[in-house]
């Protein structure tokens, strides 16, 4: 039992005999209420040694408006360069190598291609019309570069991507997690069962597994978030810290004991954590023989 | 003998409500060294583009504003999107778990105060390092009708490798 709940448990107690008290002796006066804790002043940052969000209002910042020519991204995040290309044309020149088992050429395409898979997605609110502006002009010149691809091209990109995840290439391992399922984004509402989810599931959890077995600190972060999350398997906390034991270990990072005594310590029992910290080493030697 | 039987129902919920928030706000001022904030939200999720991109991954934000239970005032929260556990890498689009921070949503936060007191930040996880008043170990949850405090909404560790 943490000091917290030890307090928390006599707050009541005192909250029962606060009210039998009164019960057993009318003329008992009722008990003061708690009074109302305060924060205390703000801090008043000197210096901000990571990146940090505005002090100013977000009207105020211009920068991202003015930065000069911004790279392409796919739907897995991936910068993309078309080499001034089209899309369409890009494709059209790997196609046939693609086709005849060239894995470079296959991920060249899903890479491609991916830069096409959200365009359609709907825009969110933005906090400030300066970001809605720009983020308008970017998906008129990607529709742009996407004119010539069809929506057969679109679908296809996931079975260039699959080509690539089995020839091993590690980065399409962890893109067909983040592409999600059938190339669209991951939803809690998903209907657990269905068969073609649960396909998905298995394999994106099996590709994570092989880029965390080739010591990718991401992969092996992401299996971390997954279990945290349950999107792949269910939830399992004693999995989302051998995972993030593992992953910092790719890092060449050794959490200590505090550190996920503070992470995970509520959440986990004594021998869960005991276990967990024992899954985490076992991984981080499997996974990263050389990072130890 | 009914009132008597509610009046202590609604005497426990409430004591231990107010315990939890009060074990929320020590862990945040005490160990995690950050300015803890309660409230409601009230002005819903919005998308705020990157104005710094690190090895390629943009670096967005999503903008709340919460009124304090501590003093009334108005905050804007800006929440880094890459601490969200369900972030897409560079998606223009609000994480699913910070969406659902709609207005009338009830939050606790811990993170920095910004400099001029209008809003606070730095709500997520330090990814591990000891946690300074100008780098706390943040976090963001959401309360839930009954009282009950969610996870931190910010504690993915995924993109860490960005800053150390």
């Amino acid at each position: 039992m943490t000091p917290a709940r030890i307090v928390c448990t006599i707050a009541g107690v005192t909250a029962l005999l606060a009210v039998l008290v009164p019960r057993l002796w009318p003329d008992t006066p009722p008990p003061a209420p708690a009074p109302v804790q305060q924060t205390g002043a703000a801090a008043q940052p000197a210096a901000r040694p990571w990146f940090a969000a505005p002090a100013a209002p977000a009207s105020a910042r211009a920068d991202f408006v003015t930065a000069p020519a911004a790279p392409l991204y796919g739907r897995n995040g991936r910068a993309v360069d078309l080499h001034g290309l089209d899309v369409a044309t890009y494709i059209a020149r790997r196609n046939a190598a693609a086709r005849t088992g060239d894995v470079r050429a296959a991920y060249d395409i899903y890479q491609a291609t991916s830069l096409c898979a959200a365009t359609a997605d709907p825009l969110p609110d933005f906090a400030a019309d300066a970001d809605r502006v720009q983020a308008e002009a970017e998906r008129a010149r990607i529709q742009t570069l996407c004119a010539g691809v069809s929506a057969v091209q679109l679908q296809e990109r996931m079975a260039f991507l699959v080509q690539a995840a089995q020839a091993g290439n590690r980065d399409a391992r962890i893109d067909f997690f983040m592409e999600g399922p059938q190339g669209r984004p991951l939803t809690a509402d998903a209907p657990a069962d269905d068969p073609q989810l649960q396909a998905w599931k298995g394999q994106a959890l099996g590709y994570l597994r092989q880029a965390g077995a080739q010591c990718d600190h991401f992969a092996l972060s992401l299996l971390a978030n997954a279990y945290d999350l349950g999107q792949l398997v269910p939830p399992d906390a004693r999995m989302t810290m051998a995972y993030t034991i593992a992953a910092a270990a790719a890092r060449h990072v050794t959490l200590s004991e505090q550190q996920l005594r503070t992470r995970f310590g509520d959440a986990l029992t004594d021998a869960d954590f005991a276990a967990a910290q024992q899954a985490g080493a076992q991984l981080a030697r499997q996974d990263c023989p050389a990072a130890r | 003998m009914k009132k008597f039987a509610l009046s202590f129902v609604a005497l426990v919920v409430l004591t231990q409500g107010a315990c939890a928030y009060a074990s929320e706000q020590s862990t945040c001022t005490t160990t995690d060294k950050g300015t803890f904030l309660t409230g409601t939200v009230t002005t819903g999720p919005k998308f705020q583009a990157a104005s710094q991109t690190i090895d390629g991954i943009k670096l967005s934000h999503t903008i709340i504003y919460m009124r304090a239970d501590q003093d009334g005032r108005s905050y804007q929260v800006a929440m880094d999107n890459v601490y969200a556990v369900d972030y897409v890498q560079n998606s223009t689009s609000i994480p699913a778990s910070l969406a659902a921070l709609k207005a009338g949503t009830k939050v606790e936060v811990c993170g920095e105060k910004y400099s001029d007191g209008s809003g606070i930040h730095w709500v997520h996880s330090n990814c591990g390092a000891t946690p300074k008043t100008t780098a706390p170990n943040g976090f963001i949850k959401q309360i839930s009708s009954s009282g009950a405090i969610g996870a931190n909404l910010e504690r993915s560790e995924a993109y860490c490798y960005l800053w150390n």
